[in-house]
C-alpha cells in the first residue's frame, strides 16, 4: 500500500479528511481494486475493534475475558480450581526451554545417559500437562459453545413468525464475538493438544526402574474429547448429527463418535484430535464416520473439503464415496459427490497427492496438486490438471470460416477489433444456419467435462437503426449438453446450440442468451461431455452485430457489468 | 420474491449472527464512526427482519444482506448532519461486491485480530480501550490524554497498523506479537 493511501485510511478512519482528501481517497479507491481491498481490510479492523467494545471497556484481553467467563460457567463442575492460563504458558515455556537447551548443548556422546534421561521426562511431563490443559480447555469451550447456541435458539422452534417484527437487537453481535472467539480457542486446543501427544510419540517412553515395581498403567481420560472421534468446530445453518437410532441438531462444540454422520443443509466444519480439519458444504450427508484403522467417512452427496494432517503410511484418511474411494497419507482435497444414474465423485487435489481409486472395477490413479479426477460410470479415471475457472475469449482469437463474419477495428472493443457478422435477417439467418451455409467464428480452449459453465458473449448491435432486428447470433458447443434459460425460444436452435439475442442498447454489453423482455440476465449453461480441448462456434443469426468477446466461466454466475473485461484480477477458488 | 419456504426464526438469528460482522465492516466503509456504524447495522437487522418473506434461501444471505444495507447507507444519505458519506453509490456498489469476495479472508483477520489484541503492550491498550473500548471521539481521548488530537490520530494510525500486522503474522503462522 502507498504511503499516501495509508495515510488517507488511517484519516478516514479517524474522521480526520479535509474534503480535498476525502476526494482524493475516494478517487484512488475508485482507480484500483486492490486499493479497495487494502481499504476494505483496514476499515473490517476497525470494525471489529468496535465490535470488541464489550471486552475493551471492561480492560481485559479477549483471551482473558473468555477465561474468566468459562471459569464462571464451569465452577460447579469442575473438581478442584483451575490453575491460570499464564502458569500453563510457563510450564510449557519451561518445557521448551529445556528442549532448546538440550538441543544446543546435549545431545553428543559425551552427555550423560541419566541427564538425557532426566531431560526428556522433564519434556514428557511438560507435554503431558500441556496436553491435559488443552483437554480440559476444549471442554471448557464446547460447554460455553453449547450455552452461546442455546441462547440463539428461540424455545420453540416451531414457533410461527410473531405479528409484530421483534427484531433480535439484544447481543447479538456480542454473542457472534464470543462465539468465534470460543470457537478459535476450541480449534487451539485440539491443535494444541495433537502437537503435545505427537510430540510425545517421539520421545521415547523411559525405561523402568528395575529397583521400582512398575506403576500400573494410567486410565484412559475421561473428558468428552477424549470419547469423540472428531469435534464440531463451526456451525452454520441446520446440521444434524446422525446416529443409528437418532438425529438430532447439532451445535458447535459437540463430539462426533464412531458410526456417526452428518447432514448438513447450511455448512459445517469438524476437527480430528490430530488437527485434520474437514469442510462440508451446504446440502451434503456424510456416513460413517470411524477412526478405527485410520480416519474414514462416506461422503454420500455434497462436498467435503480437507486439510489433513499426516496420516501414518499404514493408517491412511479414506473418505469414499458410491463411485470412488481416496486415500490420503497428508494433504488438502477437496471431493463433490452426486447420486444417481448419473452420478459422479470428482476430486481436486490442492497441496500432497492422493490416491483415488475408482468403484465398483478398483482401477487406481495418484491424483497429485493441482490434479483432479472423476470417477463415473462410462468415463476413464485419469488424473487432469485443473483447468482454469474463466476462460474469455476475444474476437482476435477465432478462426473465421466463410465470409459472414469479418474482423474489423472498433476502439470501443476490450482489444481494439471485434467480430462483425453480415447483415441479415432472422429468418434467412436461421436457415442457413440449419442449412449448414452459414459461415462460423470458431474458439478451441482446455475446459472440465462434467461441470456447468455459464457462457457470456459482449457485443453491440451494428445497425444504424433499429438495433432489435440486428442482434443476434447462435452459439453451438460440439460435445457439449447445451441448456439454454428458460423462455420462448429455449430449445429451438436445435441441440447444442443456444440463441444470443437482445444487443438493443447502444453500447457493449454482455448476453448470457435471449435477453428479450428483461430477461438478460439468464444465462446458457454448457457442460462438456470429456475433458480436454472444446470447441464451440458462433454464427450470425440478425445481424449487423459485433462480438466483442466470449467469456465460459465456472465461477461468473450473474450477468458481468458492461464495462467488466473479464473476471477479477485475482484467481478465484 | 422468495420462490420457496422462508427461513425459520431460529434458522434467521442463526444467519443474521453469522453475518454480523460482515456487516459491520461494510457500514463501516460508509461511515467512519464505530458508535454511528451499530445504529446502522441494528436499523439493518431490524430491515432484514421485516423483509424475511423476501428473501429466497436458496440464494447467498450475505449477499442479501449486504444488498439490503447497501440501500439502508443510500437512504442515510439524506441525512447528512447524521454522517458524513465519502463515496458515490459506484463505489458503494464495488466495497459491497468486494466486501462478499473477501468475507473468508477477513473471517480469518478478525479471529487473528482478537489474539492480536490480547497481546497488546499495555501503553497501546489504555487508548484503545478509550477509543474502542468507551468508543470516545478522538477529541475527548486527547483531551483524557492531554494530548493534541493530531497526536493521538497518528498514535491509533500506528495501532492500528501494528495490529494489522499482527494478524498477517498470525495468520502466516509466524509469531505473532504487537510490535511497537
Amino acid at each position: 500500500m502507498s504511503d499516501e493511501l495509508d495515510r488517507l485510511i488511517q484519516g478516514y478512519l479517524d474522521d480526520a479528511l479535509s474534503d480535498d482528501e476525502a476526494r482524493r481517497l475516494h478517487e484512488l479507491l475508485k482507480s484500483s481494486p486492490d486499493r479497495l481491498d487494502d481499504f476494505i481490510r483496514a476499515v473490517d479492523l476497525h470494525g471489529s475493534l468496535g465490535g470488541m467494545r464489550s471486552e475493551l471497556a471492561r480492560g481485559g484481553s479477549p483471551a482473558a475475558e473468555l477465561a474468566k467467563r468459562t471459569r464462571r460457567a464451569t465452577r460447579r463442575a469442575r473438581q478442584a480450581p483451575s490453575t491460570g492460563s499464564w502458569v500453563w504458558g510457563l510450564v510449557a515455556a519451561g518445557g521448551l526451554f529445556a528442549l532448546l537447551l538440550f538441543g544446543v548443548f546435549g545431545g553428543d556422546s559425551a552427555e550423560p545417559e541419566r541427564a538425557r534421561a532426566r531431560d526428556l521426562q522433564a519434556r514428557r511431563h511438560a507435554l503431558e500437562r500441556e496436553r491435559a490443559r488443552a483437554e480440559e480447555e476444549s471442554r471448557r469451550a464446547q460447554a460455553r459453545l453449547k450455552e452461546i447456541e442455546e441462547k440463539l435458539t428461540p424455545p420453540s422452534p416451531q414457533q410461527p413468525k410473531p405479528e409484530t417484527p421483534a427484531a433480535p437487537k439484544v447481543d447479538l453481535a456480542q454473542l457472534q464475538a464470543e462465539k468465534e472467539r470460543i470457537e478459535r480457542e476450541l480449534e487451539a486446543a485440539v491443535r494444541t493438544e495433537r502437537r503435545a501427544k505427537e510430540e510425545l510419540a517421539r520421545i521415547p517412553e523411559p525405561a523402568p526402574e528395575p529397583e521400582k515395581a512398575p506403576e500400573p498403567p494410567k486410565p484412559a481420560p475421561t473428558t468428552s474429547v477424549a470419547a469423540g472421534l472428531a469435534t464440531l468446530v463451526k456451525v452454520d445453518g441446520e446440521v444434524f448429527i446422525v446416529s443409528a437410532s437418532e438425529r438430532t441438531l447439532a451445535k458447535g462444540g459437540e463430539n462426533l463418535y464412531a458410526g456417526n454422520g452428518l447432514a448438513v443443509t447450511g455448512t459445517v466444519s469438524f476437527i480430528y484430535a490430530d488437527g485434520t480439519r474437514v469442510d462440508v458444504g451446504a446440502n451434503s450427508e456424510l456416513r460413517d464416520l470411524k477412526t478405527d484403522g485410520g480416519k474414514h467417512f462416506t461422503l454420500v452427496r455434497g462436498e467435503a473439503r480437507a486439510v489433513v494432517a499426516k496420516q501414518p503410511k499404514d493408517q491412511p484418511m479414506i473418505v469414499a464415496s458410491a463411485h470412488a474411494e481416496a486415500k490420503v497419507v497428508g494433504t488438502s482435497l477437496r471431493l463433490v459427490t452426486e447420486e444417481g444414474a448419473k452420478g459422479f465423485t470428482r476430486l481436486e487435489v490442492t497441496e500432497g497427492k492422493v490416491q483415488f481409486k475408482k468403484l465398483p472395477e478398483g482401477k487406481t490413479v495418484d491424483v497429485a496438486a493441482g490434479q483432479y479426477a472423476v470417477a463415473s460410470a462410462g468415463t476413464e479415471l485419469a488424473p487432469h490438471p485443473i483447468p482454469p475457472v474463466d476462460i474469455v475469449l476475444t474476437s482476435g482469437g477465432a478462426r473465421i470460416v466463410g465470409k459472414d463474419w469479418k474482423l474489423v477495428r472498433d476502439s470501443k472493443a476490450s482489444t481494439g477489433q471485434v467480430l462483425e457478422s453480415i447483415e441479415i435477417g432472422a429468418d434467412d439467418g436461421v436457415a442457413r444456419v440449419k442449412a449448414g451455409t452459414m459461415g462460423y467464428a470458431e474458439w478451441t480452449f482446455i475446459a472440465e467435462s462434467g461441470r456447468d459453465y455459464t457462457v457470456w458473449v459482449r457485443g453491440v448491435s451494428a445497425a444504424p437503426s433499429n438495433p432489435e432486428y440486428h442482434d443476434a447470433a447462435i452459439l453451438e458447443a460440439l460435445e457439449c449438453k447445451v441448456t439454454e434459460p428458460e423462455g420462448p425460444w429455449k430449445g429451438v436452435q436445435g441441440p447444442q446450440r443456444a440463441l444470443i439475442n437482445g444487443y438493443k442498447r447502444p453500447s457493449y454489453c454482455w448476453l448470457g442468451g435471449d435477453g428479450d423482455n428483461d430477461r438478460e440476465a439468464f444465462a446458457t449453461t454448457l457442460r462438456f461431455t470429456q475433458y480436454g480441448k472444446q470447441t464451440i462456434r458462433l454464427y450470425p443469426r440478425e445481424g449487423p452485430l459485433r462480438v466483442d468477446a466470449i467469456w465460459i466461466s465456472l465461477g461468473q454466475k450473474a450477468r458481468p457489468e458492461d464495462d467488466q473485461l473479464g473476471p477479477p484480477l485475482k484467481p478465484r477458488k | 420474491m422468495g420462490t420457496t419456504a422462508p427461513l425459520t426464526h431460529d434458522e434467521f438469528v442463526r444467519r443474521l449472527v453469522a453475518v454480523q460482522g460482515l456487516l459491520r465492516g461494510f457500514i463501516l466503509t460508509h461511515v467512519q464512526e464505530p458508535g454511528r456504524a451499530e445504529d446502522v447495522l441494528q436499523d439493518v437487522s431490524v430491515i432484514l427482519w421485516k423483509k424475511l418473506d423476501t428473501y429466497d434461501p436458496q440464494r447467498s444471505f450475505s449477499g442479501w444482506a449486504l444488498g439490503v444495507a447497501r440501500n439502508e447507507i443510500l437512504h442515510a444519505r439524506r441525512d447528512t448532519a447524521r454522517f458524513r458519506i465519502v463515496f458515490d453509490e459506484d463505489l458503494l456498489d464495488q466495497a459491497a461486491r468486494r466486501y462478499e469476495a473477501l468475507e473468508p479472508e477477513l473471517d480469518r483477520r478478525r479471529l487473528a485480530l482478537r489474539h492480536c489484541v490480547g497481546k497488546m503492550p499495555e501503553h497501546y491498550r489504555g487508548i484503545v480501550e478509550q477509543r474502542y473500548g468507551q468508543a470516545l471521539p478522538i477529541a475527548e481521548v486527547a483531551r483524557r490524554l492531554g494530548k493534541k488530537t493530531g497526536a493521538v490520530h497518528m498514535l491509533l494510525s500506528r495501532i492500528r497498523q501494528a495490529l494489522a500486522d499482527c494478524a498477517s503474522r498470525y495468520l502466516s503462522g509466524a509469531a505473532a506479537e504487537v510490535e511497537t
